[in-house]
């Protein structure tokens, strides 16, 4: 496997992600709607929100709703709706029992708090190749204790956004099999995203200047002749010089 | 750290030759003596280094200086039958002033595969200094006697030796090109990965002193504890500024800093380039149980920011908690890292090689008994009517 995917399944990942990567349903119960954003910045206050419709419809006729959360100081609020009754219940982790008696149509979840930490504590980890890996898990419904569905958002942060866009545009200055952009990556993976800017943008500086100096030999087949010249003799010198050189 | 080398057969005795010439022109210091032994008299005689003192001819009552012909069982013979020759040559080492042993050999043949294990068990008997072992994987190109000798050598060698260092030719091999120049470049990659990871701490005339030197007992205290080690590098050529000329005048301090971010930035990038790059033996780098990171180049180009930096990387990656590093000075426009990885476990080009020499040494057998048969049906007449003369 190369160690970077080409950039057309990548963007079809995000696009994925950013339609809320939703885990493989286990249980009857859906989301109708979700509410979140594409993408949060890590430290920001955001919430989001679904909203189950019609909860009896081939469920059982009573049951347990759980929720919970990765936001930080996060909160989560389960409200069951219907034309006679409501109900709530909210929390960290609460629990709501819902009865078909009651006339339930329509069972709202939100969550709300700040946006958690990408590693170091918090969850999930940066992974330039893989998004995913920096999602977090706003929002998780379980139903009787068995999983539902839940909510998962991309995260990032200032560093790692400018990072993700300079290397966006180093690999597609100079092309995926680059050492440098390999490296790139692992400094964005490790979190060091001054460090990956730096790199990313020198495989972009040196792509241009190859770019440049290609146009200018076109230009002028004589400065063609004197940089082979001056190359050659430079070729040369180096050469000599190297002779006591341990490193290359 | 200085180290007494003993190239063993052709493919040792031309690698510690060039590992002479390497420390000669780049007064790197760290060859204190060597030798090389060989049944072979033509190849101690086609070495050019190797002081002719330390040239140890082996088992000429059996071969007659002609080599074993790759029958690495006879290398070991003779080695344990000759090995006071070989001892011969080492008394003239002073040993007091070496920090290690170091053999060399290509475990593929017959002289240096069968023969480095046995003088490294006899070493170890005798000197108290560490004796490591750098083979030399054959090609997988090369046939199923050299892989066979190959999987026993390094069974046995690693046995015997303190750690042993590999480089795999099969990993380095180019295609199209002749063996002779092909084994010039590989030789020169091999001596120019341990040069630079052995002549850390050896100051030469005109080197910087080290912030943070790696001296020789960080490369032994690296390599103790045994196993199998490979070596990550990676260079890169810079500018030789001109500190204290007319330029650095101007400089304000926001290019100081982009220039030191820069010197981060390049160890950093090339301790990756190193580690995850081709490795003298290719292997998973996560399970090694030490490591060693060497940064080498001009002082204004090192600094501890990267080289901590790097350290901490290969700590992640490898898991390992005993990630030691440091920077070897040198003046030249060049910054290189060196990651020496000991104690690798997840090797598949190993159990590659065990394989394909279980299946060669089957054949072996099998073709063996025969022709065996096939000799019987030919020399015996149909009818059995011949009698032999006694
Ligand atoms: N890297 C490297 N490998 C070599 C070189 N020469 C030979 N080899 C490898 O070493 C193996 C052969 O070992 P040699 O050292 O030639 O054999 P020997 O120890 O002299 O033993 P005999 O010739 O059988 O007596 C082959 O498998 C080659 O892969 C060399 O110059 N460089
Ligand atoms: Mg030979």
């Amino acid at each position: 496997m190369s160690w970077i995917r080409s950039s057309k399944p990548l963007l079809a990942g995000l696009l994925i992600v950013a339609a809320l990567g939703m885990a493989g349903t286990v249980a009857g119960l859906e989301f109708a709607d979700v509410t979140a954003d594409d993408e949060l910045e890590v430290g920001s206050q955001a919430e989001v929100e679904v909203v189950i419709e019609e909860p009896f419809d081939g469920e059982p006729d009573e049951y347990t709703i759980g929720a919970s959360t990765e936001f930080v100081d996060g909160s989560v609020t389960i409200t069951a709706d219907g034309p006679a009754n409501t109900d709530s219940a909210s929390g960290e982790n609460p629990e709501l029992t819902v009865t078909a008696e009651d006339g339930y149509d329509e069972i709202t979840i939100t969550a709300s708090g700040e946006v958690p930490q990408i590693g170091e504590g918090g969850p999930g980890e940066f992974s330039y190749e893989d998004p995913e890996n920096e999602q977090f898990t706003a929002l998780s419904v379980t139903q009787n204790n068995g999983p539902v569905d839940s909510v998962a958002v991309d995260r990032f942060t200032t560093e790692s956004q400018t990072a993700r866009e300079r290397i966006d545009e180093a690999v597609e200055a100079a092309g995926e099999d680059d050492d440098d952009i390999r490296a790139a990556i692992e400094l964005y993976d490790s979190g060091s995203f001054e460090q990956a800017i730096t790199q990313a943008e020198n495989v972009i500086d040196d792509a241009e200047s190859s770019e440049q100096r290609s146009q200018l030999l076109l230009i002028g087949g004589g400065v063609l002749i004197v940089a082979a010249l001056i190359g050659g003799g430079y070729y040369v010198y180096s050469q000599r010089q190297q002779d006591t050189h341990k490193l290359q | 750290m200085k180290l007494a080398m003993i190239g063993f057969g052709q493919a040792g005795g031309k690698i510690v030759d060039k590992f002479i010439e390497y420390d000669k022109r780049t007064d790197s210091g760290i060859v204190r003596s060597a030798a090389a032994v060989n049944t072979a008299k033509a190849d101690l005689l086609g070495l050019e280094h190797v002081p002719e003192n330390n040239r140890v001819l082996i088992g000429q009552a059996r071969v007659k200086g002609h080599g074993v012909g790759a029958d690495n069982e006879l290398g070991a013979e003779i080695a344990e039958e000759d090995i006071g020759e070989i001892q011969g040559a080492i008394d003239s080492i002073p040993v007091h002033e070496v920090d290690a042993f170091l053999i060399v050999a290509g475990l593929g043949g017959g002289t240096g595969s069968g023969g480095s294990p046995v003088l490294a068990k006899h070493l170890k008997r005798i000197y108290t200094e560490p004796v490591y072992g750098l083979g030399v994987l054959p090609g997988s190109d090369e046939g199923g006697i050299y892989t066979l000798n190959a999987a026993r050598s390094f069974q046995t060698f690693v046995r015997e030796v303190d750690n042993l260092l590999v480089f795999d030719n099969d990993a380095w091999r180019k295609t199209g090109e002749s063996v002779e120049s092909g084994y010039e470049e590989i030789n020169d990659e091999i001596v120019r990965r341990f040069g630079v990871l052995f002549g850390a701490g050896e100051v030469g005339v005109g080197d910087d002193v080290a912030e943070s030197v790696v001296d020789s007992s960080e490369v032994i205290n690296t390599l103790a504890g045994g196993g199998v080690s490979t070596v990550g590098y990676d260079a890169e050529s810079v500018e030789l500024g001109n500190s204290g000329g007319l330029l650095s005048r101007f400089k304000s301090g926001d290019d100081d800093e982009i220039a030191s971010a820069n010197t981060t930035n390049r160890i950093t990038s090339l301790v990756r380039k190193a580690a995850l790059g081709r490795l003298t033996l290719p292997c998973e780098i996560e399970g090694a149980e030490r490591a060693l990171l060497v940064v080498s180049g001009p002082s204004e180009h090192l600094n501890r920011k990267g080289i901590e930096r790097g350290r901490k990387w290969l700590e992640e990656q490898t898991g390992s908690m005993e990630v030691r590093g440091g920077d070897y000075p040198i003046d030249e426009p060049n910054v290189a890292a060196a990651v020496l990885l000991s104690g690798v476990h997840n090797v598949p080009r190993i159990k590659e090689l065990q394989q394909v020499a279980i299946e060669a040494q089957e054949n072996i057998d099998e073709i063996q008994e025969e022709s065996e048969e096939n000799l019987d049906t030919l020399v015996e007449d149909d009818e059995d009517e011949l009698d032999p003369l006694f």
